[in-house]
């Protein structure tokens, strides 16, 4: 697929580089602001790795962009090699990092995230895949499955499910129908679903309706339906013999919140007391009674958004709303624009992740989504989630600029 | 297409916030406020306790002594009159004694701030208090004589260890005001100390023993016949040879007497002749005599737990009570209302209200709130109670308590020893008895009175020989000390011969030079008035107490002649039952200045229905004297203070 080179580079999309740059100073105060009275002053931590990601962006710029092309697969499997070892060294601990020199550590599934992005881009860029031809979809499956695993087993629910969302929207942007997307994800909704009989019944109902409506195969049909009981059941087994307990909380709480009122129960009504006491105009910046006075837990991390609501209200909420809407329809802009299908891949594939993260932790925050320590991208404190952020985005911005005819 | 599906999904998540942060916003702003901003009590600092000189006997103390950092309480002389401070508790409220009774005042008032602190209880920075700062409790200077205590419990710790007895009391107290010098309880209670589990000794037996007080008693039985003119010293009584029988059962005097004087009867004890000559005056007239003297009330003194004592209303008396009262038994008293009683007779005839506290002072010690001595009534006209000292020399001089004779300071009073009774069956104890002396010296101007109670001794049962010498040990102290002035110096320095210095005993006792500074800042005032109206001396040389009319039944006008002159600051016409019988039915009477329940007797007996309000004595009444009456008409009371 790799063509001519002679189109000029395209100039910088100035309103996505605003867009960072703005929502980076916010969550820059922002931790700040939930840190600055603590010990070992983390906000000056987070300015460091800004830098480091940003001086990274550069780097990435001058990289040539069939490098990215090329180098996608021995990266992937380079990846793999830390997410191993963690799983064979720190098997027994909850440590998902390694230690660097000079006291950083670096989390191995974020280095995934990108080999992967690029790997699964690569792949799909060439062969498009159908539910009605299966033999197309054991190669993304395989190249999803097997990080997602490693991910999972860390164990690190919440980047395993970043990979779900990545792969779903490359594989719809690769050729896979809703109705296709919907059979996929129907053994995922068995998982949550089967806990409930009438639910789960519910859900069969609906399947077989799409599958008649959309006159789908016997043999298709079937398979749907046998994968789904299989799930259903392997996820009770799941649920009582494998998950840790703290995992099974987290799910529970979600459910019934005043069950565990210290724990993530805890956390979320500290959360919406945040956001929700901040008003129309917030408090002030650094006037933030819950956050300020550390009423709300890991508020640098996971509950920035919290701190935002707080101190800069209905106002701020909304400005950073905004800010990501704005963000991702840049970068589902770089897909539409672009005549390189790796590289509107690797956008659509970035779209995937960010919405993800976005939706997912800023429903956590008002209680809308169980609490599954999914960080907001260029928010929340955290080195290793905000450099690969940062240069997922180099290697977009500098495929959008230079990869038109990768 | 993928453009809509995020607009749609962020158009959620917004209207979501907008729920949260308009919607709900106050909703969760008052629960913001609630974590963040405490309410701290900041507590007031507690006032502190002293002697009437100043000597500090409860204060406040920092840190380590308190236990723990906190602010504490600590009495620096340790169990110096411990049962009457009492304790505080570590919540720094008062929990016995007078830390407990004057709690209210002693304690102060909290105060608040209102504080925004974080979740690790830390002051958050930059945060606005709002503070109300607590109002400290006030100091109190009581009536108390650190040195007067220290000699009491002295002598009380000996008595009791010589006589081998479970407990005692002593109390010392000044006739003319009411004023408790001392209030000794051996076994000591040391209020620093952690409470002894099991232990009773935190107990104020002073006001909480309830005892029958024997032959002590016969004070009252007297005072009352010589009141009612009934009897005179110089009156022979047979004394039966020491057996007689009243309502079939046998009573014994310990000396056997033939026909002796009245006097001697008191000097030596007879408890025949008392049970005798009691009948000279009804049963009703009797009650009213021992209840006028305050048995069987309390004396409203500033401690908790006081007793009333027992005293049975006349129709449940059955046919020997009053005989049987008239030496001390089937009645009940608290040492202190006996020593009040006492005092009444020490002070000319007038029952005066105990007085602990003297006065409070706020945290610059300037005064803000004196409580006077305060009478309660006249119970007997000066000259009897005169008579009745006189009557009690002969106790000291030649009868049960001769023993403790003083060669030179003439001492009244009295001894008293009676079975106790046990608390579970209510019988008398074999074997087991409260052995008392009350006296009061110098006897014709008393300088003070004190009573001493010791609960079961085992070496020697009888008042004169278990309570009488720790009188006389303490009564020694006092007049070494100067203790109330300087009634106890040696003849010589005052003037020669005995009869002379009682005569000028008034005088010198009135002479401010000769007090100590606290006693004449204490009494200047109601001294100026009493020299004036005194000038005869004597008997009426009891301080100035706002006196009402007499109220003693049966009494002889040329008596309440005597006491209008010699006593009463305000002489109104006697009132008494005689009197009241003499007024005009249906025409009120002049109640003013007269007790509530002389008050009520008279007016129910003219059959008018009595509304009365406040407390004290009669300061208004409505209908005016001498308004006409009619059965069933309504009267009103304004009772208060006056002066």
């Amino acid at each position: 697929m790799l063509r001519s080179k002679e189109a000029l580079p395209r100039a910088w999309d100035r309103v996505l580089v605003a867009a960072v740059a703005v929502l980076l100073i916010i969550g820059l105060m922002a931790v700040y602001s939930a840190t600055a009275g603590e010990t070992g002053s983390l906000w000056q931590k987070q300015i460091v790795f800004a830098a480091i990601g940003l001086v990274l962006v550069a780097g990435l710029q001058i990289v040539p962009p069939r490098l990215f092309y090329v180098l996608a697969y021995p990266l992937y499997f380079l990846s793999l090699i830390p997410l191993l070892y963690i799983i064979v060294f720190k098997g027994n601990s909850v440590e998902r990092w390694i230690a660097l020199p000079g006291g950083f550590n670096l989390q191995p599934s974020e280095l995934m995230k990108i080999a992967f992005l690029l790997a699964m881009a690569r792949f799909l860029s060439f062969q498009p895949v159908s539910l009605s031809a299966p033999r197309t979809l054991v190669m993304p499956f395989l190249l999803f499955i097997v990080p997602f695993i490693l991910v999972l087993l860390q164990p690190n629910l919440s980047t395993a499910l970043s990979f779900v969302a990545m792969t779903a929207m490359m594989a719809f942007f690769a050729g896979l129908s809703v109705r296709d997307l919907f059979f996929l994800a129907s053994p995922l909704l068995s998982v949550i679903l089967t806990f409930n009989n009438y639910a789960w019944a519910g859900l069969f109902l609906v399947l077989i309706a799409v599958m008649w409506r959309t006159r789908a195969s016997l043999q298709s049909a079937l398979f749907w339906l046998v994968v789904n009981i299989g799930a259903g059941y392997a996820a009770i087994f799941v649920w009582n013999k494998i998950l840790y307990a703290h995992q099974r909380g987290r799910i529970m709480t979600f459910i019934d919140p005043q069950m565990d009122p210290q724990g993530a129960g805890y956390q979320v009504l500290q959360s919406k007391v945040a956001i929700g006491s901040g008003g129309f105009f917030g408090k002030g910046y650094l006037n933030g009674t819950q956050t300020n006075l550390s009423f709300l837990p890991e508020e640098h991390t996971d509950f920035i958004y919290s701190v935002i609501g707080e101190q800069f209200g209905f106002i701020g909420c909304l400005i950073v709303l905004g800010l990501f809407f704005l963000l991702l329809q840049r970068i589902l802009g770089v897909a539409v624009d672009t005549r390189s299908r790796f590289t509107a891949l690797v956008a659509v594939g970035l779209t995937g992740i960010f919405s993800f993260h976005v939706l997912v932790n800023i429903s956590m925050t008002m209680g809308m989504m169980p609490v599954t320590g999914l960080p907001l991208p260029f928010l929340s404190y955290g080195g290793s989630f905000l450099i690969s952020c940062l240069m997922m985005l180099g290697i977009l911005l500098n495929l959008r600029a230079h990869g038109e005819y990768l | 297409m993928l453009g809509a599906v995020f607009a749609l999904l962020w158009c959620i998540l917004a209207v979501r916030v907008a729920y949260i942060q308009l919607v709900r916003a106050s909703y969760y702003r008052g629960i913001a406020e609630g974590q963040s901003v405490t309410r701290d009590v900041l507590p007031p600092s507690r006032g502190e306790v002293t002697d009437r000189m100043g000597v500090r006997l409860a204060v406040n103390v920092q840190g380590k002594q308190a236990g723990g950092g906190a602010v504490g309480r600590l009495c620096p002389n340790g169990p110096l009159a411990g049962q009457v401070i009492g304790m505080v508790g570590r919540d720094g409220y008062g929990q016995s004694g007078l830390e407990l009774h004057l709690d209210r005042d002693l304690r102060g008032t909290d105060g608040w701030r209102y504080t925004r602190r974080d979740a690790k209880r830390r002051y958050a920075p930059g945060a606005s208090d709002q503070i109300q700062p607590p109002v400290n409790g006030l100091g109190v200077r009581l009536t108390l004589d650190a040195r007067a205590q220290s000699i009491a419990e002295l002598a009380l710790e000996r008595g009791v260890q010589r006589t081998g007895a479970k407990a005692g009391v002593a109390i010392i107290l000044d006739p003319r005001t009411g004023d408790i010098l001392a209030l000794a309880n051996y076994p000591f209670f040391d209020p620093n100390a952690p409470r002894v589990p099991g232990a009773e000794n935190w107990r104020n037996n002073a006001v909480a023993m309830v005892y029958e007080p024997g032959s002590t008693f016969k004070i009252v039985t007297a005072a009352a016949l010589l009141e009612e003119g009934r009897i005179h010293p110089n009156d022979t009584i047979f004394g039966e040879n020491g057996r007689w029988q009243i309502g079939g059962q046998w009573i014994r005097d310990t000396h056997p007497m033939g026909r002796v004087s009245f006097a001697d009867a008191i000097a030596h004890s007879s408890n025949i002749i008392f049970a005798k000559v009691s009948t000279r005056i009804s049963a009703v007239a009797a009650y009213k005599y021992i209840r006028s003297f305050g048995i069987g009330m309390k004396t409203g003194i500033s401690l908790p737990a006081e007793e009333s004592g027992v005293l049975k209303p006349v129709a449940n008396w059955s046919g020997r009570t009053q005989q049987t009262i008239a030496f001390g038994h089937e009645v009940s008293v608290t040492p202190l209302q006996l020593a009040m009683a006492f005092g009444a007779v020490a002070n000319g005839g007038v029952l005066m209200r105990p007085r602990l506290v003297q006065n409070w002072v706020d945290e610059s010690g300037q005064p803000v709130r004196a409580e006077p001595p305060r009478a309660v009534r006249r119970v007997m006209s000066a000259t009897a109670a005169a008579t009745l000292r006189r009557m009690m020399v002969g106790v000291v001089d030649h009868g049960t308590a001769a023993e403790i004779r003083h060669p030179y300071i003439e001492i009244a009073g009295k001894t008293g020893s009676a079975q106790k009774i046990n608390p579970e069956t209510g019988r008398y104890m074999e074997g087991s008895y409260n052995a008392s002396f009350a006296g009061m010296a110098p006897a014709d101007n008393p300088a003070f009175v004190c009573l001493v109670v010791v609960d079961d001794p085992k070496q020697f049962k009888f008042g004169g020989q278990a309570a009488a010498p720790i009188f006389r040990e303490i009564l020694d102290r006092m007049a070494e000390r100067g203790i109330g002035g300087n009634w106890g110096a040696p003849p010589a320095t005052v003037t020669a011969g005995t009869e002379s210095r009682n005569e000028d005993a008034s005088a010198g006792h009135l002479d401010p030079k000769s007090r100590d500074a606290s006693l004449r800042s204490a009494r200047a005032e109601t001294d100026k008035k009493t020299e004036k109206k005194t000038e005869k001396g004597g008997a009426g040389a009891h301080p100035d107490v706002q006196m009402a009319s007499f109220h003693m039944p049966g009494r002889s006008p040329s008596e309440t002649e005597k006491f209008s002159q010699t006593g009463s600051a305000t002489a109104t016409a006697s009132v008494g039952t005689a009197s009241g019988r003499r007024a005009a039915r249906g025409e009120m009477p002049d109640l003013r200045n007269s007790a509530l329940r002389d008050a009520l007797m008279r007016l129910r007996a003219l059959g008018v229905e009595v509304e009365y309000s406040g407390e004290g004595r009669v300061q208004e009444q409505f209908p005016e004297p001498g308004a006409p009456l009619r059965r069933g008409d309504h009267a009103r009371l304004k009772l208060g203070w006056a002066g």
